[in-house]
């Protein structure tokens, strides 16, 4: 090719030049209506047909796309693609089908996603570097919506006449509005003129609300009824909402609730209110709680009143509780702040501290990280944790160890460690456990593990170890295409300080599950220090699979059979009602023949809501 | 002046002289150059050549029988197509013509279509167009342009553009690979546009573009 010819080509090509995705097409047609650039490797011209085929592609008022296939016909004045994809405004989209009408592009059915976000309208039109949609569903991990209409235009997507709801399926909690903004760039939604309903029925009517679209929504559901001991009821948590804040995202929620109300009087009976106002917000938090209370102890009720007071804000915390086993009320004011110098973790620390001792702490505690290496498909990881307290007036606490892990790929897993300490610590918030383990897991679709591991537990009031706890666990896991089932054996042998027999408990369970429905055996069983059998029971639970979003109930029996008096040990029912959005619970639990040590004869009722 | 003298005479004598194939009225003078065969209508003239339905109507002409015709700012027609150019050379063995420089064909489908040079094989009813080629009806560009003007069969070349005005599109393509075939249509009027080309029109008007390269001159 000669030089002047080379000229030429390079000088028309410049003219031709495309940004989008037409840019690269062998044809490129402009067409005036509506003003479009079509492209494609292959292109045809029948009559008044014009026909892109072969990567084919479009771009038309600030949208890009590629298609099967693009079709333009002059006499109707229409064009229509099939299986188009493409992108607009930071948004990529899907349909099966796009018509042009006049100046405007219609999709029919698209599917338009951004991050987590899926919006799908019965059409949307582009004109004018917007996207108008109509009959709008959209869907965030948090929430599902509904429009009539709604416009996309640069980082803003706004709707009318919305209806959203944190539902699965069903709207019967719903929040309405006139109009709402999503701002994807701050990922959250602004309603105006909104109306917040339960079962149709309107609650409230904010006229500006705010949601955090990617946020988890906290729905925890405020009211609690349960019996035990006693009635139980009250709202725990319950939101109280400030101007301009996110939905499901409240920051302060207060708690009232009463416990153990009513019923006969036993010893050890407790009857309290809980109070407790609660503020979180950024990496704030405040709580200020009491619980009045009182305990029957045979002759008299004997009272108290529990603090539950906390501020913690950065590297500063005050906390004021109460201490169930030392009964009384426990205060510490601690200062710790956390840094990552790369492979090593260090948080230093100072606490003043009535609680189990009363006095000072200083210390640091943290990781290094040793290795962590890649060998192929080989890993391997070594971690040094570490602790250091100091006390004025005690020996210092020094805690300390390591873990190493050993992986290849999801094949195989080995890993072993083993902590000590030195010295005693005097609070609980340095008391780390000296201990020892070692286990495996390997396979896939059957997969296979066993631990071992050895613990030194002490007691801080006794100032003292109390005692020695070892543990041996197998499990069998085999994941079919129909379900899983699961094996897992667990033995448990405590020792005193000396190395005297305290007893132990052993666990075989048998576990499967299929399309969502759970059952489970097993068979519990414990021995005293003598090595006498203490308790043998067989357990049998089953957990129907939730109903699709038609609803419906569901029933989960539970029942326990004590093998050495022969007995029903207990037995426990949960009746679940579950409408489009909510699940309401409906639970029963009774103890018989109490097995484990602590367990208590009695029967408990249990209702709760939660959303689906 | 001697040779002058021996030229007058002969000069009269083939004033209106048929040759073979071309006929030929000059607008003046005509030399003929014993040595080389060549003669020149330094005025100019009409040259027509029956056998090919072609005529040459140009400002200055040379010719040697029965090889070529040499023409300067010359108009042409053959049958259908009409042709201007700053130098026309009219090759008889080959039957075709060489255009260069401002050269302007017409052909039935497409009108004032300009390019800086142009072959036109007579015999083929083909014209292959090269360089910045252009026209207003329709409106097209192309780096080149291969028209089969009896079929009304065309080829352009990229970078190429297209432009339709009662389609309302403008077509282009820049991948030198792949040409843009048009095929318009004599009775409607109408015209078909494609880039899958047809095997066979590929290797029959493909084929021209390879027969554009300059002869030697004789």
């Amino acid at each position: 090719m000669n030089p002047k010819r080379l000229l030429a080509l390079a000088a028309l090509a410049a003219g031709l030049a495309w940004a989008g995705p037409c840019a690269d097409a062998d044809v490129v047609l402009e067409v005036e209506r509506p003003p479009a650039v079509l492209g494609g490797a292959e292109f045809q011209l029948d009559g008044d047909v014009l026909t892109f085929s072969e990567g084919a592609c479009l771009e038309a008022d600030g949208a890009e796309m590629t298609a099967a296939r693009i079709v333009y016909d002059r006499a109707a004045g229409v064009l229509r693609a099939e299986a188009v994809a493409g992108g607009f405004a930071g948004w990529t989209f899907r349909a099966p089908r796009l018509v042009g009408e006049g100046e405007a592009l219609v999709l029919e059915q698209p599917v338009f996603e951004r991050g987590d976000a899926v919006v799908r309208a019965a059409r949307a039109r582009f004109e004018g570097g917007r996207a108008e949609l109509a009959t709008i569903e959209a869907r965030t991990p948090r929430y599902r919506f509904r429009a009539a209409a709604g416009r996309l235009a640069g980082e803003v997507f706004t709707a009318e006449e919305v209806r959203s709801t944190p539902c699965k399926c069903g709207n019967a909690l719903e929040l309405a509005a006139r109009r709402a903004a999503f701002r994807f760039e701050d990922e959250e939604l602004v309603l105006q003129q909104g109306t917040f309903r339960l079962y149709g029925a309107a609650l409230a009517q904010p006229e500006r609300l705010r949601l955090e679209l990617d946020q988890p929504l906290d729905l925890r559901f405020p009211l609690r009824l349960s019996y035990g001991a006693g009635w139980n009821f009250g709202v725990e948590g319950l939101p109280l909402p400030a101007p301009d804040e996110a939905f499901g995202r409240w920051s302060t929620r207060l708690t009232l609730l009463a416990e153990g109300v009513g019923g006969a009087p036993a010893p050890g009976k407790t009857e309290a209110v809980r109070f407790a106002v609660e503020h979180a917000s950024g990496g704030r938090r405040l709580r200020f709680g009491l619980r009045p209370a009182r305990t029957w102890d045979g002759t008299a009720w004997r009272r108290r009143v529990e603090p539950d007071v906390r501020l913690s804000d950065g590297p500063l915390d005050f906390r004021i509780g109460w201490s169930a086993t030392l009964n009384r009320s426990v205060a510490a004011f601690t200062l710790a702040r956390a840094y990552d110098l790369g492979g090593l973790r260090l948080r230093p620390f100072a606490r003043l501290a009535h609680e189990e001792q009363t006095g000072l702490a200083a210390g640091a505690d943290g990781r290094l990280l040793a290795a962590d290496r890649s060998f192929g498909g080989l890993k391997l990881r070594l971690e040094l944790p570490y602790l250091l307290a100091l006390y004025p007036d005690a020996a210092p606490y020094a805690w300390g160890g390591g873990r190493a892990e050993l992986r290849y790929r999801e094949g195989w897993r080995l890993w072993a460690e083993a902590y000590g300490v030195r010295g005693r610590p005097r609070y609980g918030y340095e008391a780390r456990t000296a201990r020892e383990g070692a286990g495996f897991e390997a396979g896939r679709t059957l997969r296979a593990s066993a631990s071992y591991r050895r613990a030194v537990r002490y007691d801080l009031a006794a100032g003292a170890v109390s005692r020695e706890e070892r543990s041996y666990a197998a499990g069998l896991n085999y994941d079919a295409a129909w379900g899983t089932l699961a094996a897992a054996w667990r033995r448990e042998q405590r020792r005193d300080s000396a190395g005297a027999p305290l007893g132990g408990d052993e666990r075989w369970t048998l576990a499967a599950t299929r399309a969502g429905n759970e059952a489970e055996l097993a068979w519990w069983r414990g021995w005293d220090a003598a090595g006498n059998p203490g308790y043998s029971e067989l357990r049998l639970a089953y957990r129907p699979a939730a109903p699709g979003c038609a609803g419906g109930w569901t029933l989960a029996p539970s029942l326990g059979w004590d093998l050495l008096r022969g007995r029903v040990s207990r037995a426990g029912l949960e009746l679940t009602l579950n409408d489009c959005c909510f699940a309401w619970t409906l639970g029963y639990q009774g103890v018989f023949l109490p097995q484990r040590p602590g367990e208590a004869a009695g029967h408990q009722v249990r209702f709760g809501v939660r959303l689906r | 002046m001697k040779r002058a003298g021996l030229l007058l005479p002969l000069l009269i004598l083939l004033a209106a002289a048929r040759f073979a194939a071309l006929s030929i009225e000059p607008y003046g003078d005509q030399v003929f150059d014993l040595a080389t065969g060549v003669t020149t209508l330094p005025q100019g003239g009409v040259i027509r050549d029956n056998a090919n339905d072609l005529s040459i109507d140009a400002e200055y002409v040379e010719y040697k029988e029965d090889v070529y015709v040499l023409a300067r700012k010359a108009k042409s027609e053959a049958g259908k197509v009409r042709f201007a150019a700053e130098q026309l050379r009219y090759e008889l063995p080959e039957d075709r013509v060489q255009l260069e420089g401002g050269v302007v064909l017409d052909t039935p489908q497409v009108k004032a279509l300009e390019a800086r040079s142009a072959w036109i094989f007579l015999g083929d009813g083909v014209a292959v167009l090269e360089g910045g080629v252009r026209a207003m009806s329709p409106e097209l560009e192309a780096q080149a342009m291969v028209s089969d003007y009896r079929t009304g069969e065309a080829l352009l070349l990229a970078p190429y553009r297209y432009r339709d005005a009662a389609l309302g599109v403008t077509l282009s393509g820049k991948n030198p690979e792949k040409p843009l075939y048009l095929k318009f249509d004599a009775e409607t009027g109408e015209v078909r546009a494609s880039s899958k080309l047809d095997p066979e029109v590929r290797r029959r008007l493909w084929a021209f573009l390879a027969r554009t390269e300059p002869k030697e001159a004789p």
